[in-house]
């Protein structure tokens, strides 16, 4: 019944509350954009993050030089496959660390640097969100045919290179030997972000350039999806391999792993490493950015439930005579509280509602924009347009504190409201 | 004089009197016997050599950059320290050899951390392993002799495949002029692709050993198209102050090396 009452009210009076709902939407329409925004941009980072370090997880294998070395992969990748979780992707992946690798091409020499050997066939689907210029992923090719590779937008227009292209690879072997092949170019990656500064090959190539076996890999890359949460994917990993390896302890971040690697002596180690751990400084700064705009919506918010606390004021004392008469005709000071406290609530409904539909058209709009030209954004972007994620629990988060705040800021105004004396309240003394 | 280039016998016995005879003009003097040669000439494995480098590299398009060093070594322990004294933002750091390890001395940070061999030298074209003593002879194997003229200089090159993956170079063809004293090197990579082409055009006499006074090295590998035309980063090594008295043990020690870097 007291809903019926509030509800009408709303509706008969929407003059009289249209600031009020303006000022939540749009509050609400501010949440919405920067949360989506930010988890977008998150999500963005860590699906090319785990293509260019080593899915959602990466095992790394180091030997007594504490260099990586898993002479074996597919053994592991069996066990992993069978004992821990078949759903899971598991791919050996060969990762050339070392800063002295050049591309040439016609003359122009860049320093490539990072070279990725991956099974292009495992990990297919990893690969099918990288958009290309032109071309696409290698090809298998028969011994004695060039090689195929493919490189970034950036590491093409340096060389002046293009698909079908050949150009040069200066390498040295895991021994040390300097290398060099000839590759074609299969494709140019359009990824402009510092995810860009790599080049990708097929594994067994890659492997035989640092004079090794076609089996040999330096990781095994864990791809769980980007709806996973790393950290405790690799946890768990952690947790089962500790049982039958020496396995390393988990690291939070790049440098602290560099330190536990060179911390002791061993024959050989396992090591995991989560995305979180790869992108802890990315995501430090993601999170400064979610911190200062959340401080700044929350200013914000203060200042608008200022506003409907004096603006609620205004429309009770406007609406004296109205409470005075259901004060007369029965109506108890609880529930005079719980239909003003509930026309607040569903004005704030509303409104977020409102807001939410808003934010969802300007976030449409945002999202058709190109980004390309602005530098920082292609870490954040997907093909240079915004990535927005609405996440729902998120915005029941926000809708429930909004619900919350609004609810607080007509307490009082509708508290003194609901003490009005009929009498005195009829007479339009107060 | 036309009548010794007539009868070249002649000419060695000249030459012979005159107490120079070229190397591979000895009868029978095989690739192996060459290599060794080339070594022996500028390895010193009686005393410590110190002098000062002076190392020009200049990149494709012009840019250039130096960098001078201090260089102790001592052949017989193979073992080296190199101190760095220009540019300013580079002074104080150090590269010291000690067994298999090679040390990179941050003055900054106070760190060592090791580097690899086959890792440029400042970032030049040299490499870290080419300060270390010749081992021509140890590290390869010859499988081939010709003879050559290179410039004012009649050589036997000297084509050599490395007998481990321990050199950073698997193939090398080594241009030795006819007092044993190489004059060019070609190093290659693995698959065979020429990466650095090194010119040795004088050398300094220490007693009865040689120092280069210059190398001129080309790197192959990295290019730019400067006007139409491929220029290769190129970086000129200047040795002066060469000094053969014997240096204490503990020159070669990170200790030395942390102190004098401050």
């Amino acid at each position: 019944m007291i809903f019926k009452i509030a509800f009408r009210n709303i509706s008969r009076q929407a003059r009289r509350f249209f600031i009020v709902a303006l000022a939540i939407a749009f509050g609400f329409m501010l949440i919405t954009i920067i949360n989506s925004l930010i988890a977008g941009a998150l999500l963005a980072v860590q699906e090319k993050a785990a293509r260019y370090f080593a899915g959602q997880a990466s095992i790394t294998r180091f030997n007594s030089a504490q260099k990586q070395d898993f002479p074996e992969a597919s053994g592991l990748i069996d066990k992993l496959e069978t004992e821990f979780d078949p759903g899971l992707l598991y791919s050996p992946r060969t990762i050339y660390y070392r800063i002295n690798s050049t591309l040439s091409h016609n003359g122009q020499t860049i320093r490539q640097r990072r070279l990725m050997g991956v099974d292009f066939e495992t990990e297919a689907e990893v690969f099918s969100g990288l958009k290309f210029l032109n071309g696409g992923l290698p090809e298998k090719t028969d011994a004695g045919d060039i090689p195929e590779i493919i490189i970034s937008r950036d590491a093409a227009s340096l060389l002046a290179a293009s698909t079908g292209d050949e150009i040069k690879l200066f390498l040295t072997t895991e021994y040390g030997q300097y290398n060099t092949s000839w590759l074609r170019v299969a494709g140019v990656f359009d990824e402009t972000s510092l995810f860009g500064f790599v080049a990708y090959m097929d594994r067994a190539v890659l492997n035989g350039l640092m004079d090794m076996p076609p089996s040999w890999a330096t990781d095994i890359a864990v791809f769980a999806g980007s709806a996973s949460r790393p950290a405790a994917l690799a946890a768990s990993l952690h947790d089962y391999l500790s049982d039958n390896y020496f396995t390393l302890p988990m690291p939070k971040s790049r440098d602290e792993n560099e330190k536990l690697v060179h911390s002791q002596k061993y024959d050989y180690a396992i090591n995991i490493m989560s995305l979180d751990a790869y992108l802890s400084q990315i995501k430090d700064l993601l999170n400064a950015v979610l911190f200062v705009s959340w401080i700044i919506i929350i200013i914000f918010v203060f200042i608008v439930l200022v506003g409907i606390v004096n603006t609620y004021r205004v429309i009770l004392f406007e609406r004296t005579p109205e409470i005075g008469t259901m004060r007369a005709i029965g109506c108890k000071r609880t529930r005079a509280l719980g239909i003003f406290l509930l026309e607040a609530l569903l004005l704030c409904f509303f409104s977020c509602l409102a807001g939410f539909l808003l934010a969802l058209v300007i976030l449409g709009i945002l999202g058709a924009f190109n980004f390309d030209s602005v530098s920082v954004a292609g870490l954040f972007t997907r093909s240079g347009h915004l990535f927005i994620k609405l996440d729902p629990s998120v915005i029941l988060l926000c809708l429930g504190i909004m619900l919350l705040a609004v609810s607080m800021a007509a307490l009082g105004p509708a508290r003194k409201a609901s003490k009005v004396e009929p009498a005195l309240a009829l007479r339009n003394e107060l | 004089m036309k009548g010794l280039m007539k009868k070249p016998y002649l000419l060695l016995l000249a030459l012979a009197l005159t107490g120079f005879i070229p190397v591979w003009g000895q009868a029978g003097i095989t690739a192996v016997e060459l290599l060794l040669k080339v070594d022996s000439l500028v390895n010193f494995l009686d005393t410590d050599l110190s002098a000062r480098y002076e190392i020009v590299k200049r990149d494709p398009g012009g840019a250039s950059s130096t960098t001078t060093a201090t260089i102790f070594r001592r052949d017989r322990a193979e073992q080296f320290l190199i101190l760095i004294l220009s540019p300013v933002r580079d002074k104080g750091k150090g590269y010291l050899k000690s067994g298999d390890i090679l040390w990179l001395y941050d003055p900054v940070g106070r760190t060592f951390t090791s580097t690899d061999a086959e890792a440029r030298f400042q970032n030049s074209s040299a490499r870290n392993s080419d300060f270390n003593r010749s081992d021509f002879s140890r590290d390869y194997t010859p499988v081939s002799m010709r003879a050559e003229r290179l410039g004012s200089f009649d050589c036997q090159v000297l084509v050599l495949e490395a007998k481990s993956k321990k050199p950073s170079f698997p193939k090398v063809e080594l241009w030795v002029s006819a007092d044993g004293l190489v004059r060019q090197m070609k190093d290659y990579s693995k698959s065979g692709e020429l990466m650095r082409t090194s010119a040795f055009p004088s050398y300094q006499r220490l007693g009865d050993k040689w120092i280069p006074n210059n190398i001129v090295i080309l790197d192959h590998t990295v290019s730019a198209r400067i006007g139409g035309k491929v220029e290769y980063e190129r970086t000129t090594i200047t040795i002066t102050q060469p000094s053969l008295n014997p240096l204490p043990d503990y020159v070669y020690t990170k200790e030395y090396l942390e102190k004098v870097s401050q």
